[in-house]
């Protein structure tokens, strides 16, 4: 199953300087550890305490998705990072 | 005009180059409003008073809670149960009397904000949830008033101004609202960071000198200091700045 990751811009550099990066995965977590799992630089960014941060915002084809949606083959998946706290 | 106290008490700054007598009568002269009185709204709010920035407004429904005290510096152990706004405008106007400081005990909504933040020349972004961040983005859009956009969550922060009419808005940033935890984990630093780059942003913005994050958000990673860039990028489409939108009230909700 291979589904698009779409890298944002601040981490190209930890990701070959790729925008999009083709995963295995049947869920979006599935697909953002298989990302980090061949980016290991992006952890710091993307988990805490080795989850997908919370703060990490989601969308499947250009829809709001959340870490458990499943993905079928050719989706695609933004990730975006959003801190919220004031 | 500045007073001979005025020239003496901000003149480091009076003295750097393109900012000068007439960028702090500009800041003297200012309306700035500050949403939300927590980690980042305390220290934008202390920062915009000590610069002398004329006419601060700070608007916050809650109030000062002990789990509060471990970041929102203008609220103390004493305070604890009173309106954010009451306790933060006591300190402030201890700190510079000849700013004009007025809490605002509300929280924004879509009915209040166009009356709230009418009048502004800058809207500082102190909010805890992007809900209530997408309501005042709009706001701003319809306008027209520059909104200083940060946010936190743990070491992570990030913040970019926001121009209507020239740079991505908020919605255009993220096409819905990103989901806001209840309790974000942080410490006092991370927000005192970012409502220093956005005090910086409004300063530079009223004065009129220097560069300032629009068509970027800035993103920074104190666990491993990092600073990162992102450009962004208007949605022509956009529900909230797209064409036509712009004062278009009918669009709000």
């Amino acid at each position: 199953m291979s589904v698009k990751m779409l890298i944002p811009q601040l981490l190209h550099k930890y990701a070959d300087n790729q925008e999009v990066v083709e995963v295995d995965g049947t869920t979006v977590n599935d697909c953002i550890d298989s990302l980090r799992n061949r980016y290991p630089e992006l952890e710091r960014w993307l988990y805490r305490s080795g989850k997908v941060a919370t703060y990490v915002h989601i969308g499947v084809n250009k829809k709001k998705a959340s870490i458990d949606d499943r993905v079928a083959d050719g989706d695609e998946i933004r990730i975006m990072l959003a801190t919220g706290g004031g | 005009m500045l007073s001979g106290e005025e020239l003496q008490r901000y003149g480091r700054q009076i003295i750097y180059p393109g900012f000068g007598e007439i960028g702090q009568d500009k800041l003297k002269a200012s309306y700035v409003l500050v949403v939300g009185v927590g980690g980042l709204g305390c220290a934008a709010s202390m920062y915009l008073t000590y610069a002398g920035a004329g006419h601060i407004t700070i608007v916050d429904d809650d109030s000062v809670d002990l789990s509060n005290l471990n970041r929102q510096m203008l609220h103390w152990e004493g305070d604890i149960g009173k309106k954010k706004p009451i306790s933060a405008a006591n300190k402030l106007r201890k700190i510079n009397s000849s700013v004009r400081i007025t809490p605002v005990c509300k929280k924004i909504t879509e009915d209040n904000v166009d009356v709230i933040i009418k009048g502004f020349d800058v809207v500082i972004d102190g909010l805890d949830n992007f809900k209530t961040r997408f309501v005042l983005n709009a706001a701003c859009v319809r306008q027209k008033i520059p909104f200083i956009h940060a946010g936190v969550n743990g070491l992570l922060g990030q913040i970019t101004t926001i121009v209507p009419g020239k740079t991505p808005c908020l919605a255009c940033i993220y096409s819905t609202p990103p989901v806001s935890e209840e309790t974000v984990p942080v410490f006092g630093v991370t927000p005192a960071l970012m409502a220093s780059l956005q005090v910086m942003e409004a300063i530079k913005l009223i004065a009129g000198f220097g560069e300032t994050f629009q068509g970027r958000m800035l993103y920074f990673n104190g666990e491993s200091m990092e600073f990162a860039y992102e450009d962004l990028t208007k949605n022509p489409k956009c529900s909230v700045c797209g064409p036509g939108r712009l004062n278009a009230k009918e669009h709000r909700k």
